[in-house]
């Protein structure tokens, strides 16, 4: 049953445009999504939303990010960036905890939804 | 290079040498004045009063005076004589008391004893108390009545009836064997415990004659003047030496202690210049003497604390600068996410059907969105490598692999111009590398060349071992450029004359972050090219990579100001050959302090310039590379904004062109078709 129901994202983002943009496009395919503004407001939300993956933006105000993340026990999660990253510090951020995604800001809309989809799905 | 400056040494010695001089004749004055003060003294002191003061004891010159020297020394002689007689005679008595006149008389003994020699010519002689002479060198006088003689000598007489009483003494003349009357002096003595008297007598000129005396005196005189005239010469002397060696040591401690107090800190103030050339603002002068000098110090030290504050400011500001474009860079990249992401949920038709115009406008506006992020990357990476901040990721590496995966990725790009990229790749070791780093500037040569490059050409990539590292060489048959422009185009936001940079949607950055990347490795890259004959770009890896990346000036760097102010000095040393010189410096990236002394030596050596000029030339040089980057950063920065508001008003400038052009054809065709009508008229004018 729970496969056929939609799958929930939650995108974190200091930025209330790139939420409002990200919603819009993971609404269009078909994904339930769900917002927090920093690290901490993701944190309180999330055992309520129990989300199927986490879009975080990487630098936001508050508890810093990488704290955040190692929180973060049972949900996958999926970088944005704005900071041009090496795919160095890519294998870095991926190996930590639950990170299994990035994708480098400003995204192209189908390239962020195929990501998505690939994550959700595996 | 540091050149060493020669004249500022030689100030010092100046110095010491001023006062060394001025020792040097003080002590020259002292010793002539002492001179003159001895000479004086001397002169004054050895004068007739002086001599005849030495003089004295010896006596005059006067004939009398040396005379009664003579009788002086003739009666202390004689009077001895008689003393020592009278001895003998007293003893001879005491141990035969009983002997007769005549007993004595025959006595061999007594006789000896009596009768002695005084002198050469006198004797002595022995007489009675009555008067009666008993002993005589002459016996026909022994028994003689001497008061007899009284008429004939009463000189004689009256010595000896005083001495028939007591001890007498005193001058007779006498006739002598030559009938020659001559002074005589007798001394007598009566001989104690009995009735006798001892006298002695002699001629007085038998010890010196007053000539001889004279002579003898005055000798004697003389010598023991000059010899206290050289002791009190001597003892003057040696005063003087003493007093002149005294006053010149004094002079020269003084000039030393003067030297040493201006010297030594100058020498210090030197000191802490050369530590402020090199960069140290740290330095300050430690001065401990007072004074004018001490003055000058301090100033000096607060002239310093001036300086190293501004280069302290300078650095905070440097420091401010590159943090604050990789801020804004990364502020400035925010928006562009929701940016593109809505128009292109716009243009996916998210929000309603769209026509053709308003998706051309969207298309347009996307691909601006792109290029924006695409400088505003660039930038950032600028910043980064100008910051030191450039990130590597070092591993052993074969680039072969890389090199020609990314030969197989470029294919794709600009394919319809069917252009051919063969890669030569050499014999190259594997060494120690960023990969990444090194596609990167492979990448952006190669972009370069394929947007240059016309249609069916070719490009050709070779990759050799060189002397200090591998040399990658990309050739490609574009258009090509002057000198000038492949010296330049290494600069932020360079634009070749007439070039297709812009329409290609260069970001203006490209060829200023490879030359980051490849010059913090300390590898080298250049760009050889003629106009219509294509470009040949170079660069080199190292064997050995940089790992401490230095923060490296790529944009405020001055080096446009340097550059011209080489290019000056080039001009001025060979006019227009001059010009052509520098290029070529310029083309293989050798306008550094190194490589340029280098050159104007080469020129020196070579005979082409004289070693006068070379040596202001390269003093001028030096100054030009180590002028402070504020001065030159300030320029360049205002050349930098220039060169920006160009690169981004070209558009405006190609659009109205494109327009006037357009605008041009437009009249051109309607005049011509007036022209044709009219013809047509007239023609059918003609014709009919």
């Amino acid at each position: 049953m729970r496969n056929m129901a939609k799958k929930k994202i939650m995108v974190v983002d200091d930025e209330p445009d790139n939420r409002q943009t990200v919603k819009t496009v993971l609404e269009k395919e078909g994904y339930e999504v769900v917002t927090a503004n920093s690290g901490d407001d993701c944190l309180e939300k999330l055992e309520k939303e129990n989300p199927d993956l986490i879009l975080m933006d990487i630098m936001m105000p508050g508890t810093p990010v990488r704290d955040v993340v190692e929180k973060i026990k049972d949900t996958k999660i999926a970088y944005l960036s704005v900071v041009r990253t090496s795919e160095a510090e890519k294998e870095d951020l991926l190996g930590q905890g639950n990170v299994v995604g990035f994708i480098q800001k400003p995204f192209d809309i189908d390239e962020l939804a195929s990501k998505v989809k690939d994550i959700v799905s595996e | 290079m540091r050149a060493d400056s020669p004249e500022k040494t030689e100030d010092i010695p100046l110095l010491q040498r001023i006062t060394f001089r001025v020792a040097a004749y003080s002590i020259l004055l002292i010793f002539l004045i002492m001179i003159s003060l001895l000479s004086a003294y001397l002169l004054i002191s050895v004068s007739e009063e002086e001599l005849i003061e030495e003089t004295e004891l010896f006596g005059n010159v006067s004939i009398e005076q040396t005379q009664d020297v003579v009788e002086e020394m003739s009666r202390n002689f004689i009077e001895h004589e008689a003393y020592r007689t009278e001895e003998l005679l007293h003893t001879f008595l005491k141990e035969n008391p009983s002997m007769s006149y005549d007993e004595l008389r025959e006595d061999t003994v007594f006789r000896s004893l009596a009768l002695n020699t005084v002198g050469e010519t006198g004797y002595s002689a022995v007489h009675t108390r009555d008067g009666i002479n008993i002993m005589h060198p002459n016996p026909d006088i022994e028994g003689y009545d001497l008061s007899r003689l009284s008429d004939e000598l009463p000189e004689f007489w009256d010595i000896i009836e005083m001495s028939l009483v007591k001890e007498a003494s005193g001058f007779y003349d006498w006739a002598d064997e030559d009938g020659i009357v001559r002074p005589k002096y007798m001394h007598c003595v009566p001989v104690e415990d009995s009735e006798l008297v001892v006298c002695a007598t002699t001629y007085l000129d038998e010890f010196y004659s007053p000539a001889e005396s004279l002579e003898r005196f005055m000798a004697l005189s003389m010598e023991r003047t000059k010899q206290s005239i050289y002791e009190r010469f001597n003892d003057t002397v040696i005063f003087f030496i003493m007093i002149f060696l005294v006053i010149m040591m004094a002079i020269i401690f003084v000039s030393f202690i003067t030297v040493k107090r201006i010297v030594v800190p100058i020498n210090k103030l030197q000191d802490v210049t050369d530590k402020v050339k090199e960069g140290n603002f740290d330095a300050r002068a430690e001065v401990k003497v007072g004074g004018e000098i001490r003055q000058l110090a301090e100033r000096f030290n607060e002239t310093l604390d001036a300086l190293s504050k501004m280069d302290s400011e300078r650095k905070q500001l440097e420091k401010a600068k590159t943090e604050f474009l990789s801020i804004t860079s990364h502020e400035l990249r925010s928006p562009m996410t929701p940016m593109k992401a809505q128009m292109q949920m716009l243009l996916k038709g998210y929000y309603g059907k769209l026509n053709k115009k308003q998706k051309e406008a969207l298309d347009i506006t996307l691909r601006n969105t792109d290029r924006l992020d695409k400088i505003i990357m660039d930038l950032l990476e600028v910043s980064r490598i100008e910051a030191g901040r450039l990130k590597f990721r070092f591993r052993k590496v074969d680039l072969k692999d890389h090199i020609e995966r990314l030969v197989e990725e470029m294919k794709g790009f600009k394919s319809e111009k069917n252009i051919n990229i063969k890669a030569d790749i050499g014999d190259i070791p594997e060494i120690e590398t960023d990969p990444d780093r090194i596609m990167q500037v492979l990448r952006n040569l190669l972009n370069n060349a394929l947007k240059f490059s016309p249609k069916n050409s070719e490009i050709n990539i070779k990759v050799r071992t060189a002397e200090n590292g591998i040399m990658f060489k990309v050739k490609d048959e574009g258009m090509g450029m002057t000198k000038k422009d492949a010296a330049n185009i290494f600069e932020p936001f360079y634009q070749v004359e007439h070039s297709l940079q812009r329409k290609e949607g260069g970001t203006g950055l490209g060829l200023t972050i490879c030359r980051g990347i490849i010059t913090s490795q300390n590898g080298r890259i250049w760009a050889e090219s003629s106009p219509g004959k294509g470009t040949t770009f170079y660069f080199t890896v190292p064997f050995e990579p940089v790992k401490e990346i230095k923060p490296l000036k790529l944009m405020f760097s001055g080096r446009a100001i340097m550059e011209d102010r080489i290019k000056e000095l080039f001009r001025n040393m060979f006019g227009p050959v001059g010009l052509n010189e520098f290029e070529d410096l310029k083309s293989r990236q050798e306008l550094d302090s190194k490589h340029v002394m280098g050159y104007i030596d080469y020129l020196q050596k070579s005979g082409v310039i004289s070693k006068n000029d070379a040596d202001s030339a390269k003093s001028r040089a030096e100054s030009i590379f180590t002028s402070t980057e504020q001065d030159m950063a300030e320029k360049a920065g205002a050349e930098f904004e220039n060169r920006i508001s160009e690169f981004f008003s070209e558009d405006k400038n190609s659009e109205r062109k494109n327009k006037d052009e357009a605008a041009e054809r437009k009249t051109a065709s309607e005049h011509s078709q007036k022209k044709e009508n009219k013809e047509d008229r007239t023609g059918k004018g003609k014709s009919n």
